[in-house]
């Protein structure tokens, strides 16, 4: 039986979003109803037959919570919604690269300044594939390891993170990258989406963020599954990403 | 012939779908609202019940020590070997019965193995989006459960809403205190039968959300 390696994070009460996910309605917040609150209404919703009580979940999240995925619609009034996009972006062969090396943002919310940044470049991504002896290929799927995911899920992990440059993506997408993610909350530079949130407008580029467990990924080339919901216009959808290692 | 991806899942529709807010009482099923609307970003907020669309029962809908879903053993739901068996001679409200499951199975030509998932198709698929979609289940007997688990089946669904029509005993649904096993309802079966060889691979897999009793999935069918 093939190795299934569990790359989402889990959806749970208080589990972070993007703090300007709905964060200015104040709705960013994850709410997963539980068991306590069913079993004091048993009484009253099965006429006293308790015994015939059976739950359901209620679930409020951000289609930015969690391990997600972003159609271009997340950016581009012209993009795909996520129910649009085809089922094949999402499953296939897949790459990791290991970026733990670079230096996360360091950045003044009040002065709106980067202090300090590295940057996912082409060449630290080029570099990133030579050392693990792999070359793209047409359709594969990367997921780039900046080992942010270790601060989730304290306040921390939305400040560590490190942005991509635009060329990086673009570089990506020149090769036939079909999707790529990464285990940090987001591809971009806070708070003014900068050129890889908009790239989804020129290049209709796709990402993941918030993925976790790369470091148990054993090899450089596995399976890649994470089919988004079909929330219907919405331009986001939680996934449940999974890697497949034969 | 190249490797084909079908998709089985129903759309999340942005309306509520009161129908089902009144099978799970308090679990008002609001879809989705796009709450903010800018130029530069669309994101919105999700809103919903965990037996949503297209979605998988873990043990815990009926059994309170039960597996919840996010404890779903993985090799149920990647690229699971998958069969379907059409049910939708007969209509809606008649029970499915372990024999016409039997018999199916051997018209089909298809052996139902250990670690199968099982899709049952009703036809009732071709009622969804419609007010009588509810009214389209036909029921799976505690037999025919007993015969998919007999056969080391541990994931079978419908394309209809539900496996019981009796919303009192519940009497298919409650094998799950004695069984661990998962059910997909809503499943999109119409039209992709048409198309879907009787033998397929499939990937179900649900939202990993703690301690739920079910979770949305979307579930497509591999064809090599």
């Amino acid at each position: 039986m093939p190795e299934f390696i569990d790359l989402s994070q889990p959806i749970e009460t208080g589990m972070p979003a993007w703090v300007e996910m709905g964060g200015g309605f104040g709705l960013a917040k994850t709410i997963v109803s539980d068991w306590e609150d069913y079993e004091t209404t048993a009484f009253l919703r099965t006429h006293g037959r308790e015994g015939e009580l059976f739950r359901t979940c209620f679930v409020v999240m951000s289609d930015n919570g969690g391990t997600h995925v972003d159609a271009t619609y997340h950016f581009n009034p012209l993009g795909e919604r996520i129910a649009e996009v085809d089922l094949e972006r999402f499953y296939g062969e897949a790459v990791i690269l290991d970026l733990t090396h670079l230096t996360p943002i360091r950045y003044d919310p009040y002065e709106k300044k980067i202090l300090e940044t590295d940057w996912i470049t082409p060449e630290a991504i080029e570099e990133a594939l030579e050392r693990a002896g792999e070359e793209l290929r047409p359709d594969d799927i990367v997921l780039i390891r900046t080992g942010a995911e270790k601060y989730w899920p304290r306040k921390e992990y939305h400040f560590h993170f490190v942005p991509f440059r635009v060329e990086a993506v673009d570089w990506m997408i020149d090769r036939g990258v079909k999707l790529f993610g990464m285990d940090q909350i987001t591809v971009d530079v806070i708070p003014g989406y900068d050129l890889p949130h908009l790239n989804m407008r020129k290049r209709y580029s796709m990402h993941m963020e918030n993925l976790r467990n790369l470091s148990l990924i054993s090899r450089s080339r596995f399976r890649f599954a994470g089919f988004p919901l079909k929330w219907a216009d919405g331009p986001c959808s939680p996934i449940r990403a999974m890697a497949i290692l034969d | 012939m190249t490797r084909r991806l079908v998709d089985l899942s129903q759309s999340i529709p942005k309306e509520p779908t009161f129908a089902q807010a009144e099978t799970f009482g308090r679990g008002a099923v609001l879809g989705w609202s796009l709450l903010s609307e800018t130029k530069l970003v669309q994101t919105s907020m999700l809103a919903f019940s965990d037996h949503v669309a297209t979605h998988i029962d873990a043990p815990a809908h009926f059994h309170p020590e039960g597996k919840t879903i996010d404890e779903m053993p993985p090799e149920l739901f990647l690229e699971t070997a998958a069969v379907w068996l059409d049910c939708s001679a007969k209509g809606p409200g008649e029970e499915i019965g372990a024999e016409e499951l039997e018999e199916e199975a051997e018209s089909s030509g298809e052996a139902v193995n250990p670690g199968d998932a099982v899709l049952i198709y009703t036809g009732c698929s071709k009622k969804w989006g419609r007010p009588d979609y509810r009214h389209g289940v036909r029921p799976l007997a505690p037999a025919a459960v007993g015969w998919l688990l007999e056969r080391g089946v541990r994931l079978f669904g419908v394309d209809g809403p539900e496996i019981d029509t009796d919303p009192i005993r519940w009497p298919a649904h409650k094998m799950l205190r004695e069984n661990e096993f998962y059910i997909i309802e809503n499943l999109a079966l119409w039209p992709a039968v048409l198309e879907l060889p009787r033998r397929f691979r499939m990937i179900a897999a649900p939202l990993a959300i703690q301690g739920a009793t079910a979770a949305p999935c979307r579930v497509v069918a591999i064809i090599d």
